[in-house]
């Protein structure tokens, strides 16, 4: 039997440290996650200089335990892959400067990896078979991308946020509601005993036939909702405001995604990041593309938010296509998709 | 036969020691064997240190004919100074020692920088920029070849410092980038006690940090992979806001 490909991934993009040890590019030996989310909770978001201070801290220890639970050592990885962007800069830079020094101590080969792709990537750790061409929805609290994969490391854009993010979104929403953060998994929460059509809210379409998004005039429009009813000394039911919110988002989302997959001719879809998480929109998903009649895939709750075992399977395939990188890498924080 | 066992030993005992300073705008590495500088890295451009540092770290040791196998200690600086800066220096040395099993130090940028004072006798004090008017410092003394901490790291206005160093009314040697920014306001309120080196002696230098690294090791005093952190002196701007506010220290 051949030896199997081994790489160590690091991913430090954000308030997540973590190291993931993945044979083959789809079997997680390891998948190692050190939330710093309690650290930032009182400041109301992650503060970014406290990010960069916990990464540094806990690295080695994260790189440890991924590669005790996989049982290996660094002398039988085949390479180390690191997130280089898009996030903090700070918290990449300590994610890349350990992941550098550890491939060149070690003779390994260095892997930048793209936190987007990573997340896209998710989708090929639980369905590794998937067949080209693709069409993602990408949504996380920085991003939301429609993005067409033609094969592996070949994408295009086909519609992108204009303003807010989703998640982005969604936090803004629940710190203006007092649900404290991160708001994805808060809104998600409330929202389970609400009515999904209780408060009228816009949905921003855009022109016809865009496939870009807006969600900064659907969040404005809740952030009025709560001024209006305070003024007025109303009670909100936030359970109805938040399940309306969230409902807005996801017709949006969904929206697009089947006018994307109608126009490219795609026959499959793929979820992914963090809001991918959100099970109202795996729910909205599964049914319009069922009723469709697209393939649908989204990875497991813990792949869909911050993880390294997404950047370890991004990085196997570019490891198959020899693209590695130089010890002069650098962090680029508002790096690109395509 | 005694000629092997010499090398075995040699290559069990391991003494390279690789020291990394990326705390300031320098980048600096030095390369001991035991005491013996062998080879330093010193780049100045201006440009970060992301992009140079382990092309450097190649450099000197290929150079130096020394593989990553033959470091017996890395050591790194661990502050205060520039806080990204201070964590791509220790980064790099956590993962090379991570990598290679082998022990860590970490070594103060003041402290180091006060070696320069060496050949100096009276009052040494480092100073680094530390940017929103104030210098990272602390007091030396420099008396027959030692350079001896005469109170603590701090984050300090210039002026402030400089009024404070007034009433010692003693020759004073400033050294590190800070000078550069300050020399005139030193000079205004030290006078003639006010002291300065030519900029090539006065920057931080690796050989300095490896120097007291070496001196550690020779005591067998290491520090510790998983707890080593930067001494960054300051809090976050987040938790200096969150102290104003709710009256309480940060996380």
């Amino acid at each position: 039997m051949d030896k199997k490909n081994l790489i160590l991934s690091i991913e430090t993009s954000c308030d997540e440290t973590a190291a993931a040890v993945i044979a083959d590019g789809h079997d997680i030996l390891a998948n190692i996650i050190f939330s710093q989310i309690p650290v930032h909770q009182k400041f109301g978001g992650v503060v970014p200089e406290i990010a960069s201070r916990h990464h540094l801290e806990h690295l080695p220890q994260v790189v440890a335990e991924a590669l005790q639970m996989a049982e290996v050592s660094f002398s039988d990885l085949d390479a180390i892959a690191v997130t280089y962007g898009p996030g903090l800069v700070g918290a990449l830079l300590v994610g890349v400067a350990g992941a550098k020094a550890m491939a060149a101590a070690q003779g390994l080969p260095l892997i930048g990896v793209n936190h987007i792709e990573g997340h896209i990537y998710a989708n090929f750790l639980v369905h590794p078979q998937l067949q080209f061409p693709l069409l993602c929805l990408l949504v996380s609290g920085g991003h939301t991308h429609l993005v067409l994969l033609q094969d592996h490391g070949k994408y295009k854009i086909l519609g992108r946020t204009r303003d807010d993010a989703a998640g982005e979104a969604f936090d803004k929403v629940a710190r203006a509601m007092g649900l404290g953060y991160p708001g994805g998994p808060q809104i998600q929460a409330t929202a389970a005993t609400g009515n999904p059509l209780g408060i009228e809210l816009p949905r921003a379409w855009l022109e016809p036939g865009s496939l870009d998004f807006s969600f900064s005039g659907m969040k404005s429009a809740v952030l009025n909702y709560l001024n209006r009813a305070g003024q007025k000394g109303e009670v909100v039911d936030k359970a109805d405001l938040a399940a309306s919110f969230q409902q807005a988002v996801i017709e949006i989302l969904v929206g697009k995604t089947l006018t994307a997959a109608k126009a490219t001719g795609v026959r499959t879809v793929l979820l992914a990041g963090g809001v991918a998480a959100n099970q109202a929109l795996r729910q909205s998903m599964t049914d319009a593309c069922n009723a469709a009649g697209y393939n649908f895939y989204y990875p497991p709750i813990e792949l869909c938010t911050d993880n390294a075992a997404m950047i370890g399977c991004a990085a196997y395939y570019k490891y198959l296509r020899g693209e590695f990188s130089s010890q002069d890498l650098n962090a680029i924080p508002g790096m690109a998709l395509a | 036969m005694e000629r092997d066992q010499g090398k075995l030993l040699r290559k069990w005992i391991k003494l390279w020691l690789l020291s990394i300073d990326t705390a300031s705008k320098v980048t600096g590495l030095a390369l001991n064997d035991n005491t013996t500088l062998v080879a330093e890295s010193f780049l100045h451009t201006g440009k970060n240190h992301s992009e140079r540092l382990m092309p450097m770290v190649l450099q000197i040791l290929a150079n130096a004919g020394v593989d990553f196998s033959d470091l017996g200690a890395v050591a790194v600086t661990s502050g205060p100074g520039s806080f990204t800066g201070l964590r791509i220096g220790m980064a790099t040395a956590k993962g090379i020692a991570q990598v290679k099993r082998i022990p860590i130090l970490g070594i103060n940028t003041l402290d180091a920088l006060a070696q320069g004072g060496l050949g100096f006798n009276g009052v040494v004090v480092p100073i680094l920029d530390a940017r929103k008017d104030e210098v990272y410092t602390a007091s030396y003394r420099a008396e027959n070849g030692k350079v001896v901490l005469l109170d603590s790291y701090r984050a300090i206005s210039p002026r402030i410092l400089s009024q404070e160093l007034r009433l010692a009314d003693t020759r004073v040697l400033f050294l590190g980038d800070g000078v550069a920014t300050y020399k005139e306001l030193l000079e205004e309120i030290l006078g003639h006690n006010a002291v300065f080196l030519p900029e090539r002696l006065s920057l931080p230098r690796a050989a300095n940090v490896g120097a007291l690294a070496a001196a550690r090791m020779a005591l067998g005093s290491y520090d510790d992979l998983y707890t080593l952190k930067p001494m960054y002196i300051r809090q976050s701007e987040a938790e200096v806001t969150w102290a104003k506010k709710f009256g309480q220290g940060g996380c």
